[in-house]
């Protein structure tokens, strides 16, 4: 027998107290007390005399000793006195709250995150007050929400402040995170309580779950299809016209029909019935053509209980073309070379015009050199010597390009060797200048990077590609693509948009990337850490929201609207200890006596004011609250009973 | 702003009561109480024949000119009844977990209204040791007003001495009429043969007893020191139920004395516990004097 509330030095002290009060309030209740009365006639025939030497003595002890037995009895149920053998300790105990996407599905009653809060709060309830608890938020990170506490209320707060969260549930490293926290943290380990609905995404085969795991389960596990994917890219050939591919599963055990409808800007964009088998997932593609920003929005009907994953938003950029101006005085000889980009519109001036050629992005001054000069970025052929923005050292024939510089931008991809050039400039390069091709007398093409005095690229060639050997060469287009790129070199990305889930991300780079060029940034200009490993290219969002990923020439824009759902549901073992009870053994092997005793308490107060209590008006010294409180039932009866006198 | 005697729904109430008396008196016209009495008054009331010295204004001309004889128009006469209030103010009405005397007051003021209402005069003659000074209420109902401030004011003060009050009272005023002593008759001596002397004098007694609930029956229990409200004397006693019997069995004897005082002189003994609502009393207990 123990009690739980308090200590039994604190029990004695407030039972010693408070008999003592109660003794007092008695002796004084009971003494002899002054009253101011109308008259003394009637009173000297009640008469007696007082025995004064006994003026304190305890008149109706049976009435004080039943008091005093009340009032043991309701301070051991405030005390909350216990039949059995006391808890040595406290324990420690990891609540692990279910915050996955999963949690927002609507049950018949609310969502399963609410069926889950309800569980919880009923386990903590069912808590002994000296055992400490913390709330562990898990869905793809593990995430506690309090420390470790005997503040019930702090807990009941994080528990109810709980709300579905955008990935999926990782069981494993959640319970793996609440055993760390408990070996490292926990004064007398206790239970790891899991509270939800047990679909994970991770692996749970050989997976052996603690034995001091605590289930606390959602009761229905609706259907569900979602979208897995939305997908967007440009087509290679035509660059308005962008290829989607959208992915849906059917995560449910029944077979299922959906519509599958896409939008652009609020416009009907494609449509298709998809029929889905359990468990299966099937791809719709689709092209729309478009130069236009907007979004792309991809819906499947009819919605079902976990709505989240019904709809993916993708912004979709504008096609900005390459405006290039070619100064020259045979336009012919380049309009094959810059028709064959899709990207590019050319404009082909005189080299009188040539002022003209401010706005363009990319102007080419084929064996001219106006003044002034174009802002936009400038590729040179064959410029006047006495002009030439690199200095001129010789002049070239029948020379042979030995060596292409394949590690710049520009040289990516020229391998062709033997190349003979029937006359070319030889430049000296300058600070800065990097010699993409040389033949044995020096280099024949330059690039300029841009400088705080220019901003704008240069490209020199001391030789008419379209005019030597190389015009049949597959170089060419090739020297020329590696230059468009390398002058503009976003305007030549290759953009992929996607809209997927929260959570790890995998993108598939090329092999020999340089880890250099490689930023992903998430929409508020924050850049993500990730890893480059065999070909692919890994970070982690936790948060929905936009990252872009630029790798290369390559951009990758991820749009993380979509929830992860866990495609896998965790069958617990058998042994596994399941429903909101009690889990401290210690305090379980003892049976509560306090509702007995509370009983037992009121019944005493009753019988002493029946045997002594009503004999005792509620009229005395304070006179107003004891009437109120005994509803003064004497007083009215009485006056119920009076027959009024008068006389007629 | 003091909380009225009594409220202005409860007044309307009363509107409709007269107070009545018992006997006949010797008294001036006014009023709407009818007497026996013949004389000049406004409602005939018989014919007589003429006798020498008879006012010739009253000769019933018309029965002269067709009987030739003179006779007499007698009229009825509607004395002015003086009706007295007698308001105790010692020191015993102030016990009670309700005090008597604010009871005794709103009753006052609940009297006073119905003889305004109805024209008559009500004096008020607060006392305890002695007699106090009157205060006539009388001039319709719009005078309520100030005879309510007058009640308002009254407090209490020293023991009650009714030999020392009906003498004054009988001194004060000779003219006989209808008695109110509204109190508790609560006095060292006892109160029988001063309000024998009074209605030995003529007026009519209307006694109206008020009490408390601890008056008729304490409800403590136990050693008691007890001290008297008026006198201050202290009496130490224990007091369990037999002996609060004793003392109930007292009280009633007391109110007994008293009602039997009041009707072996033709008045009216009304008695009241200050638990009771004031209304239930004027229209219980308190109907007689309305003659309802």
């Amino acid at each position: 027998m123990f009690l739980v509330n308090l200590s039994l030095g604190e029990f004695l002290a407030l039972f010693g107290a408070v008999s003592g009060a109660m003794v007092a309030l008695y002796l004084l209740d009971r003494s002899r007390r002054r009253q101011v009365v109308a008259t003394l006639r009637f009173w000297t025939a009640a008469e007696h005399p007082v025995e004064s030497r006994r003026r304190r003595r305890i008149r109706q002890w049976p009435s004080l000793l039943l008091q005093i037995l009340a009032l043991v009895c309701l301070l051991l149920a405030v005390a909350q006195l216990r039949w059995g053998s006391p808890d040595t300790s406290s324990r420690d105990h990891v609540l692990v709250l279910d915050t996955s996407s999963w949690m927002a599905a609507r049950v018949a009653q609310g969502t399963l995150l609410d069926q889950a809060r309800t569980g919880a709060l009923a386990w903590l309830r069912s808590l002994p007050s000296g055992d400490r608890v913390l709330v562990l938020y898990a869905d793809a990170l593990a995430t506690p929400a309090t420390a470790f506490a005997d503040d019930r209320k702090a807990a009941r707060e994080a528990v109810i402040r709980a709300h579905a969260g955008p990935s999926a549930l990782r069981l494993r490293d959640a319970v793996e995170a609440a055993q760390r926290i408990l070996k490292l943290h926990a004064r007398r380990p206790g239970e790891i309580v899991l509270a939800g609905a047990s679909r994970i995404s991770d692996d749970p085969e050989g997976w052996a779950p603690p034995a001091n795991l605590r289930l606390l389960a959602v009761r229905g596990d609706p259907d569900n299809v979602g979208l897995r994917r939305l997908a967007l890219r440009r087509s290679p050939v035509e660059p308005d016209l962008w290829q989607i591919f959208v992915s849906v599963r059917n995560y449910g055990s029944q077979p299922r029909t959906i519509d599958l409808g896409l939008q652009f800007g609020g416009a009907p964009a494609g449509a298709r019935r998809l029929r889905l088998a359990p468990g299966a997932e099937q791809e719709g593609a689709f092209e729309y053509r478009t130069r236009a920003a907007g979004w792309m929005e991809a819906r499947i009907r009819p919605g079902d209980a976990f709505t989240a994953d019904d709809r993916a938003v993708v912004e979709v950029p504008e096609r900005k073309p390459v405006t290039v101006a070619v100064c020259s005085a045979e336009p012919e000889l380049l309009r094959p070379l810059l028709a064959a980009n899709p990207l590019i519109e050319a404009t082909f001036l005189p080299p009188a015009r040539c002022a003209e050629a401010g706005a363009a992005a990319i102007v080419i001054l084929d064996r001219v050199a106006p003044q002034p000069l174009p802002q936009g970025h400038l590729v040179w052929i064959e410029p006047p010597s006495d002009r030439s923005p690199a200095r001129v050292r010789a002049r070239a024939a029948d020379a042979r390009i030995e060596r292409w510089r394949t590690g710049h931008a520009l040289g990516a991809g020229l391998r062709a060797q033997d190349l003979r050039l029937e006359s070319a400039m030889v430049f000296e390069a300058a600070a800065g200048d990097v010699a993409i091709a040389e033949t044995a007398q020096g280099a024949v093409i330059l690039a300029r990077p841009a400088t705080s005095s220019r901003p704008a690229r240069q490209v020199i060639f001391g030789f008419h590609p379209m005019r030597t050997a190389l015009r049949y060469e597959l170089t060419t287009p090739l020297l020329f693509a590696n230059v468009m790129r390398w002058a503009m070199a976003e305007s030549f990305r290759r953009y992929e948009l996607q809209a997927a889930g929260v959570g790890a991300i995998t993108v598939p780079v090329e092999p020999d990337l340089d880890t250099a060029s490689v930023r992903v940034q998430a929409e508020d200009g924050r850049e993500l850490p990730f890893t480059v490993q065999e070909g692919q290219l890994r970070f982690y969002a936790g948060a929905p929201g936009r990252v872009q990923v630029t790798a290369g020439d390559r951009a990758y824009a991820y749009s993380l609207t979509l929830p992860e759902v866990a495609g896998t549901r965790w069958e617990p073992p058998d042994g596994i200890r399941k429903g909101a009870r009690a889990a401290s053994t210690g305090v379980a092997s003892a049976s509560d006596l306090w509702q007995a005793l509370a009983v037992l308490g009121g019944l005493l107060l009753l019988i002493e004011w029946f045997l002594f209590g009503r004999a005792r008006d509620g009229v005395r010294r304070v006179p107003a609250l004891p009437r109120l409180l005994r509803l003064d039932l004497r007083g009215r009866f009485r006056r119920m009973q009076r027959p009024v006198r008068r006389a007629s | 702003m003091a909380q009225p005697l009594v409220d202005r729904a409860f007044l309307e109430k009363l509107e409709r009561l007269t107070i009545h008396w018992q006997k006949s008196f010797h008294g001036l016209v006014g009023g709407v109480n009818t007497s026996r009495f013949a004389g000049g008054g406004q409602e005939f009331l018989d014919h007589r024949h003429f006798h020498h010295g008879d006012d010739l204004r009253a000769v019933n001309w018309r029965a002269y000119l067709r009987l030739e004889k003179l006779f007499l128009k007698m009229f009825q006469i509607e004395p002015r009844v003086p009706v007295r209030m007698l308001l105790d103010c010692s020191q015993s009405m102030s016990t009670g977990v309700s005090s008597k005397f604010d009871y005794a007051r709103k009753l006052a003021a609940a009297m006073a209204y119905v003889g305004l209402v109805r024209l008559d005069t009500i004096s008020i003659h607060p006392f305890s040791e002695t007699l106090g000074d009157r205060y006539l209420c009388s001039g319709g109902r719009h005078r309520f007003g100030p005879a309510a401030d007058y009640l308002g004011q009254l407090s209490l003060q020293g023991s009650t001495d009714y030999f020392q009050v009906a003498r004054q009272f009988i001194g004060r005023y000779t003219q006989r009429g209808l008695l109110i002593v509204i109190s508790d008759f609560l006095s060292e001596a006892d109160c029988d043969k001063p309000l024998q002397y009074l209605a030995d004098f003529g007026h009519e007694l209307l006694l109206i007893h008020l009490w408390a609930e601890e008056d008729q029956s304490p409800p403590w229990e136990g050693e008691l020191e007890l001290v008297d409200a008026e006198t201050g004397a202290r009496l130490e006693l224990e007091f369990d139920a037999e002996a609060r019997e004793r003392y109930r069995e007292r009280f009633e004897a007391f109110s007994r004395a008293l009602q039997r005082t009041a009707l072996r002189n033709g008045g009216r003994y009304t008695g009241c516990a200050t638990s009771m609502p004031l209304e239930e009393v004027i229209f219980g207990p308190l109907a007689p004097v309305w003659g309802m």
